[in-house]
């Protein structure tokens, strides 16, 4: 009815405008021939010229429609009352998780006694991720920041003439439960990191969790760290992918001395003779054997395939300066504004030709000069769980649904040979703690542990996990990171195995909707 | 002829049969010649009606659908009840003016009433929201009750049952209301008497339109005021000066601001000195004779000396300009536009390179979104604080977009001023660029109608007198027009019919009043002419001549 009405009105502004219009034309013309009363004409003509001026103007302000908003977004922090008022008063779309179902919404609204104010039940799980606490909307990296002109979007056709329309829901990927069970494993830790868990098909986000305060850059997306061991399954990716032959025996003595003054050892100092093949190193994450493999394919198919390699699973190369824009096309999303803030930092690999042997031993075992973030290597080892295809990540339920088609980074017989390498890390290997917690759920775990040397700090600890569903197919990604939470095998791998038992436990749950 | 033509003319029985008569205008029946003189164009009087309908259904979709969501300002009832009365006053004027024998132009009378009807509304909005007129922590707190009120309004209406029972969790909390917060400040100020009476004299327009009419209807009035325009102008500019010098405080006398009404007196005198002197002003050599260069301070520039007394540059702008139309028409002499042309820009520069407030306000409308960067923290909040307006009117603009959000929403009311010096942004934001050029073509079809008038008049005084009135109703139509879309410097000036102002409605209905009785008496004047001039004309020129 509100709308039929204010249409009605319009009409009556554009008819009467029409008419005034028409009654001018009709004026100028029976009084442009009078030469009596020139000046009545004149003054006329300057009136019509005022019109037009007028005309002129308004669109030009219309057009200059983002200068001014820019201009407005500039000047906000002295006040803005309208956009103060439409803030406070607006109803925004409500945040829905995977199930979207409205009882498990990750933002939506609630009564007290003091009004209606808008809620975040993961609470501090996902202040730094999703929005929560004052000011959500205008932080620089949640969702309901960058997501707020889909927020704001009339929820329907008849919405668009209310007063205050009411939002459009946002349909997220994430799960509440699975969040809010990762902040929790997180917590447990009391160390600063991120958990992420991808679906496995889609490259649907289904939980970040990450700790840091709200305002700061979510630790998964923008914090840099070298992966440690976890990067030896992108070499044995390598290895296997040009052809190297797999069952071959491979040193693994406590130390390697790679040039007359660089040694690399194993973790613990430990030496385990000879083991069979990239499997073989990839157990008992075998650093020596590492270096071994990277050295001897080095020499036989030169640098130029790791440069084109490691591209492909997502991990730019340098030659001199390091890359710091971020690269498009990471998330699959249709918000420009996600995109653009919350497109990762590249991850980076210093590598050429003039790289020497100790650098290169380095980069084997994920140290050097060599910078991932948490999203890439989830990326990372969605790729490997899917069968060698990469899904872009994204965290919007509409384009999840839609399916992925992904595009091929390694080969389907690579992937299957990483796969049961990771079940095997985590049966017989340094992932051990993390598979304990997922038995007895009749799914399966596996993974690669990893323990970052960062220099004056304590070390940082990786898990990279994939989970297998009871038919015994990769369901889900599960990859954990501390900040000086290392080993590997240790608090990550337990944070990630826990995350790993909930989402066996809870699966059929969270499965419906994937 | 026709068989039908035939019988027409049969009925009125018209000739004998075989013979056609062709009867003259001015020699018809009186009683036909009556009727068709004072019935309105149907085209006018359908656009009244079809205006008249509008604002009751733009009324009606504020109260049904703004207020509920909003919530409303004390005293929003009386504003309701006094539109109300002002819309009946309105439509009770055109079968008054037929009443008391109108016969000049129905588009002057018509037009005013349609664009007040078209724009009042906007600001009924305005008046009636809860948070438009509150200041300090009073606005403060009705904006929170506001919009937790608009928040609750949203979620009962767009929510279904299963949604409201995920919010609400229980009962379904009272909507806040704002009318309360502000109305115990209210109460603790105590409304002021002349706030009232400047409300309400919005329900004299149409009265004062019949009252300018009913009194220059009469050409004895007007040659009166013409005679003896020393006394009008002595009083008018003796009281001027003491309110200026002696009961001003921010440019208000207790809280009103009646300098409008001053307007139409002066453009008046104006007028009588034109008309009495016209020949000799319009000679180079004879203007610089001083006692005539005396008249012409006396008359056209002292009456613009209060104005700089009370820093209403916009009036006095709007004062001089008129004057300065006035004498270009009255003397139709080219050279009085050029000097005029010359004195009006060296007093532009002058202003722009002398006074700040002038200086700033050129550079608001430039470019008022200036780089923070570029300044230092102090210079930063200072600019902010003054183009703060400007920010909020750009806001309405870009709200409204081609055609506006409709009746009473764009939220236009979060714009200071946006009754007044930014009504323009309000219509732009309630009715978009489409609503507001209407409103530039139907306000300029208005002043057209007034130089019309002017044009027709023989009377050096009247001729003079009406064009002084039109422009006193269009430099401030365009300079807010203009100024709010930051086309030109905003100078603060009311719209009359279209902006808020009372005193600028009661000046402006009673000015056009007497441009009515000016057409009113030409029509009838040249009427009485032609058929004088019939009787004494050839037999085929008498008004009967038989075919």
């Amino acid at each position: 009815m509100d709308l039929l009405i204010n249409w009605m009105l319009r009409a009556v502004y554009l008819g009467l405008g029409a008419g005034a219009g028409l009654w001018i034309v009709r004026w100028v013309r029976s009084n442009r021939g009078r030469s009596e009363e020139r000046w009545t004409v004149r003054l006329a003509a300057g009136m019509l010229l005022l019109a037009g001026v007028y005309a002129i103007a308004h669109v030009r302000l219309l057009a200059q429609r983002s200068e001014i908003e820019e201009g407005r977004e500039a000047y906000a922090v002295y006040g803005d009352p309208r956009r103060t008022e439409l803030r406070r008063g607006e109803v925004r779309g409500w945040i829905l998780d995977c199930t979207g179902e409205g009882d498990r919404a990750l933002a939506y609204y609630g009564a007290d006694g003091e009004g209606i104010e808008r809620r975040y039940p993961l609470g501090e799980a996902g202040a730094n991720f999703l929005g929560g606490g004052a000011g959500a909307e205008e932080r620089d990296y949640t969702v309901e920041a960058l997501y707020a002109a889909e927020l704001r979007a009339p929820a329907s056709f008849l919405e668009r003439g209310e007063l205050h329309p009411a939002g459009r829901d946002l349909p997220l990927t994430l799960c509440r439960g699975v969040t809010a069970e990762a902040y929790r494993q997180l917590s447990q830790t009391g160390r600063p990191g991120a958990v992420v868990v991808q679906d496995v098909r889609t490259g649907a986000v289904l939980a970040y969790a990450a700790t840091g305060d709200r305002g700061d850059p979510p630790l998964g997306i923008k914090r840099y760290s070298p992966p440690g061991s976890v990067f030896k399954l992108a070499l044995a990716a390598l290895w296997w992918e040009h052809g190297m032959p797999d069952a071959i025996p491979i040193p693994c003595p406590a130390e390697i001395q790679v040039t007359p003054r660089a040694a690399i050892g194993n973790f613990g100092n430990v030496g385990y003779g000879t083991v069979q093949g990239p499997t073989g190193m990839l157990v008992p994450s075998c650093n020596t054997a590492a270096v071994w493999m990277a050295l001897r394919m080095r020499e036989e198919i030169g640098s130029e395939p790791f440069i084109e390699g490691y591209r492909r699973f997502g991990f730019e190369t340098y030659e001199e300066s390091p890359p710091t824009d971020s690269i498009g096309g990471f998330w699959r999303t249709d918000s420009e504004a996600w995109n653009r803030r919350m497109t990762p930092a590249p991850s980076r690999i210093r590598i050429s030709d003039s790289t020497g042997d100790a650098e290169w031993g380095q980069l084997a075992i994920g140290q050097g000069p060599l910078d991932v973030t948490v999203v890439a290597v989830s990326r990372f080892i969605q790729a490997i769980a899917n069968d060698g295809l990469m899904a872009a990540p994204t965290i919007e339920q509409e384009l999840a649904s839609g399916g992925a088609a992904g595009e091929r980074v390694m080969s389907e017989g690579t992937a299957r040979r990483l796969q049961e390498a990771m079940r095997a890390v985590v049966d017989r290997g340094t992932g051990r703690a993390a598979g304990q917690l997922v038995q007895g759920t009749g799914w399966g775990l596996g993974g690669k542990t990893g323990t970052a040397q960062v220099a004056g700090r304590p070390d940082n600890g990786w898990f990279a996990g994939i989970l297998f569903g009871p038919e015994g197919d990769p369901r889900y990604t599960v990859v954990s990171f501390l900040e000086g939470g290392g080993p590997g095998g240790g608090m990550p791998a337990r944070a990630a195995g826990g995350v790993a038992r909930y989402l066996a436990e809870t699966v059929p749950q969270v499965g419906a909707e994937q | 002829m026709s068989f039908w033509s035939r019988r027409v003319r049969a009925a009125e029985g018209e000739g004998p049969p075989g013979i056609a008569i062709d009867v003259k205008k001015h020699n018809r029946p009186g009683r036909d010649r009556e009727s068709r003189l004072r019935r309105i164009p149907r085209p006018l009087a359908a656009a009244v009606l079809v205006s008249a309908g509008f604002y009751m259904l733009a009324h009606y979709s504020i109260v049904a659908g703004v207020w509920p969501v909003h919530g409303t300002a004390p005293g929003a009832g009386a504003v309701l009840i006094r539109d109300a009365v002002v819309f009946f006053g309105w439509l009770l004027l055109f079968p008054l003016m037929r009443l008391v024998g109108y016969r000049g132009s129905w588009v002057l009378i018509a037009l005013p009433v349609i664009i007040f009807f078209i724009t009042r509304p906007s600001l009924f909005q305005l008046f009636s929201d809860p948070v438009y007129q509150a200041r300090g922590g009073v606005r403060v707190e009705a904006n929170e009750l506001k919009a937790q009120r608009a928040r609750l309004t949203t979620i009962l209406r767009a929510y279904d049952e299963e949604r409201q029972a995920i919010v609400f969790a229980g009962a379904i909390p009272e909507l806040p209301e704002p009318v309360e917060a502000v109305r115990e400040a209210a109460g603790a100020e105590g409304a002021s008497s002349s706030r009232l009476i400047s409300a309400f004299s919005v329900m004299l327009a149409p009265l004062a339109l019949l009252v300018g009419f009913t009194v220059a209807r009469r050409p004895r009035v007007l040659w009166w005021f013409r005679d003896h325009r020393a006394i009008p102008f002595g009083a008018t500019t003796a009281l001027f000066f003491v309110l200026a010098l002696f009961f001003v405080e921010l440019g208000r006398v207790g809280g009103t601001t009646p300098w409008e009404l001053f307007l139409p007196i002066f453009v008046g005198v104006w007028a009588a000195v034109l008309a009495d002197d016209t020949y000799n002003l319009a000679r180079p050599g004879a203007v610089l004779a001083p006692r005539r260069v005396l008249l012409l301070l006396l008359y056209g520039a002292i009456p613009i000396v209060p104005f700089l007394i009370i820093r209403e540059l916009g009036l006095s702008v709007v004062l001089a300009g008129s004057l300065a139309t006035m004498l270009l028409v009255g003397t139709r002499r080219e050279w009085w536009a050029g000097l005029m042309l010359v004195v009006w820009l060296v007093l532009v520069a002058a202003a722009f390179n002398l006074d700040d407030r002038s200086q700033t306000r050129l550079q608001l409308a430039i470019d008022p979104y200036r780089d923070l960067a570029t300044m230092s923290i102090e210079e930063a909040e200072s600019w902010a604080a003054r183009m703060h307006q400007f920010k909020l009117f750009d806001a309405n603009i870009l709200a409204g977009g081609l055609l506006g959000e409709g009746p009473g929403r764009g939220h236009a009311e979060t714009a200071p001023n946006a009754a007044d010096d930014g009504y323009i942004t309000t219509i732009a934001a309630h009715w978009g660029l489409a609503g507001t050029l209407a409103l530039v073509l139907l306000y300029t079809a208005l002043i057209l109608q007034m130089f019309s008038v002017a044009a027709r008049e023989r009377s050096a005084f009247e001729r003079s007198l009406v064009t002084g009135i039109a422009m006193l109703l269009a430099i401030p139509f365009w300079m807010a027009a203009l100024g709010g879309i930051r086309a030109v410097p905003l100078t603060g000036v009311a719209t009359a019919f279209a902006a808020s102002g009372g005193a600028k409605l009661l000046a402006s209905s009673f000015a056009v009043g007497i441009v009515a009785a000016i057409s009113h008496r030409r029509t009838v004047e040249d009427r009485i002419a032609a058929t004088a001039e019939a009787m004494h004309a050839a037999p085929e020129e008498q008004g009967v001549r038989i075919r």
